[in-house]
């Protein structure tokens, strides 16, 4: 338990370099890409009528309670440098965008809008693609 | 028609103990991280818990003692403190894990916080262990925990690439950005989740609680050969709606609800509803059997009068020690700690000790004077053997590969 304690603290813990924090932008761009398709794909079903009111709210909630972790996770990591703060500037308001999608869902899902869902989930391929650009960033 | 109903113990332990929380989440994520290249690992897992769990009702029957009275006298009090309480702290871990599981489940179908169910979920269930005859119990479980086959029918329903699916089973994807670690430290998290120690325990202590004797022994081989082959069907499905469906998105899996929005993209609403009772039923059936399992060991060990059919005055201490761990798991529950982490801990640690339950089994299954005519024959012990190696070898690597990949990242 406590080695399981130590990893996930290793994981979480201060970048040393400017290839720790690009791994890391890259990473977290990951995981919000892969939070971001899951709600579309929920936002999808619902609007297929494919899933009940209920199922669709308790996903975009999750959703979105993990991407604020995912962005608090990696706003508040100290970029090592210069370059790092470049990086951080550009990283940034993506995973505000992406939040703030995953928040409308959520509030769309709540009420069993089905139309505002598909609207928010329309914005979802523009982040998802500027995402995967910064997924595809490697350490110099 | 008895033993079609007596049939239902082995759904019940299959459902329960192979589908339960733990292989949820698991096949869930394996699947849209892997696809089906860890697919071999639920086949081997269904071979090995079918070979012990079919030698400890031999073993049950033989001897008329559960499993931790044999791990005591064959391996002494110190040794067998160590197997007892490693495969009672992962069998409580795994009660946890169970418990909050059915309160995810039910927060799916309200949208209300799986907290507010946690107590709801416990009362009930401690109603049930105290009111509902076993029997009755397991029949329930069993055949709502069916529900589960709309996983195998959403798969169907999805219209995957079958020659591609064919392909991630012969090929691994473990060049995916996936280093050869972190799918050999998802393995063992595989074999984990599919081979608990509780699977065994439950088994065969409800063998023993319900006096079977060699007359019984045809239904509980049916049970083993139909109930777990069955188990890993459900598994199978529930990897390949995450590999059709998240695998070539990229997506990963970290909560239930994951699991089955496939099904309701193959099934639609009804196909979602159906899936998450099945999933209610199994994680329920699954609490009541991580409960049971994790009393029997403490009660078995230290030699209490222990049963559910016993009266409770006599076997007082167990029915006191079974309202504790469901107390304490509750509690721990409601902490807000998440249970899907608990999942994954009960999983590896479940993984670390199993070669202590399987050990002495297996001895004893091959002690002639105590097993009569019901002891081992070769095949039984070839099968014994290569699978008490492979979790040997999982338990030994469980924990530098759990280091070497920061627990799969």
């Amino acid at each position: 338990m406590l080695t399981l304690a130590i990893a996930a603290a290793a994981c979480a813990g201060p970048s040393r370099s400017d290839d720790d924090y690009t791994n890391k932008a890259a990473q977290t761009a990951q995981a919000m890409g892969s939070l971001l398709e899951t709600a579309r794909l929920g936002a999808d079903a619902a609007e297929k009528d494919r899933t009940i009111a209920p199922f669709t709210s308790v996903l975009m909630r999750e959703m979105e309670g993990d991407a604020s972790g995912v962005q608090s996770v990696f706003l508040t990591r100290q970029p090592p440098s210069a370059t790092a703060v470049e990086l951080r500037a550009r990283v940034a308001p993506i995973l505000t965008d992406a939040t703030s999608v995953l928040a409308d869902l959520r509030i769309a899902a709540y009420r069993n809008d089905v139309d505002a869902l598909s609207r928010a989930a329309e914005r979802i391929p523009a982040i998802t693609e500027t995402l995967g650009s910064i997924e595809k960033l490697t350490p110099t | 028609m008895k033993r079609v109903l007596t049939l239902t113990l082995g759904i019940l332990t299959a459902i329960g103990g192979f589908i339960d929380i733990g292989d949820l989440v698991t096949d869930s994520l394996i699947g849209a991280r892997f696809g089906m290249g860890l697919m071999w690992i639920t086949i081997v897992a269904v071979f090995g818990i079918m070979t012990y769990a079919e030698m400890s009702a031999r073993v049950a029957t033989a001897t008329k003692l559960p499993v931790y009275d044999i791990v005591r006298s064959r391996m002494g009090s110190r040794l067998s403190l160590l197997s007892a309480g490693g495969s009672f702290f992962a069998t409580f871990l795994a009660l946890i894990a169970e418990l909050a599981g059915v309160a995810l489940a039910i927060e799916l179908f309200t949208s209300v916080s799986y907290l507010l169910w946690i107590p709801f979920v416990a009362a009930l269930m401690w109603f049930l262990l105290w009111r509902v005859p076993f029997d009755y119990m397991e029949r329930a479980y069993g055949v709502l925990g069916l529900a589960l086959l709309a996983f195998v029918v959403a798969v169907w329903q999805l219209g995957p690439d079958w020659e591609s699916l064919g392909h991630q089973v012969t090929h691994p994807p473990v060049t995916n950005g996936e280093g050869i670690p972190t799918y050999f430290f998802y393995a063992v998290v595989m074999l984990g989740a599919q081979m608990t120690p509780y699977e065994v325990i439950f088994f065969s202590s409800s063998a023993v609680e319900k006096r079977w004797s060699r007359s019984d022994l045809s239904t509980a081989r049916l049970n083993v050969f139909i109930g777990f082959p069955l188990g890993g069907l459900l598994a199978i499905a529930i990897q390949a709606t995450a590999a059709i469906r998240y695998f070539p998105l990229g997506i990963e899996v970290d909560h239930l609800s994951q699991t089955v929005l496939p099904v309701g993209f193959a099934l639609g609403k009804i196909g979602l509803a159906v899936a998450i009772l099945g999933i209610v039923a199994a994680t329920f059936g699954a609490t009541m059997e991580t409960l049971l399992s994790s009393t029997y060991a403490v009660s078995q060990y230290w030699g209490w009068t222990w049963g559910k059919s016993v009266r409770r005055t006599e076997a007082a201490r167990f029915n006191v020690l079974m309202l504790a761990l469901l107390v304490v798991a509750a509690a721990i529950g409601l902490t807000t700690i998440n249970p899907i982490t608990i999942t994954v801990y009960a999983v590896f640690f479940g993984a670390l000790v199993l070669p202590f339950t399987f050990i002495p089994i297996l001895i004893t299954a091959n002690d002639r004077r105590l097993m009569g005519d019901l002891v081992n024959g070769r095949l039984a012990n070839t099968m014994g053997t290569v699978f008490l190696f492979v979790t040997l070898t999982a338990s030994v690597s469980a924990l530098p590969l759990l280091l070497a990949t920061k627990a799969g990242l």
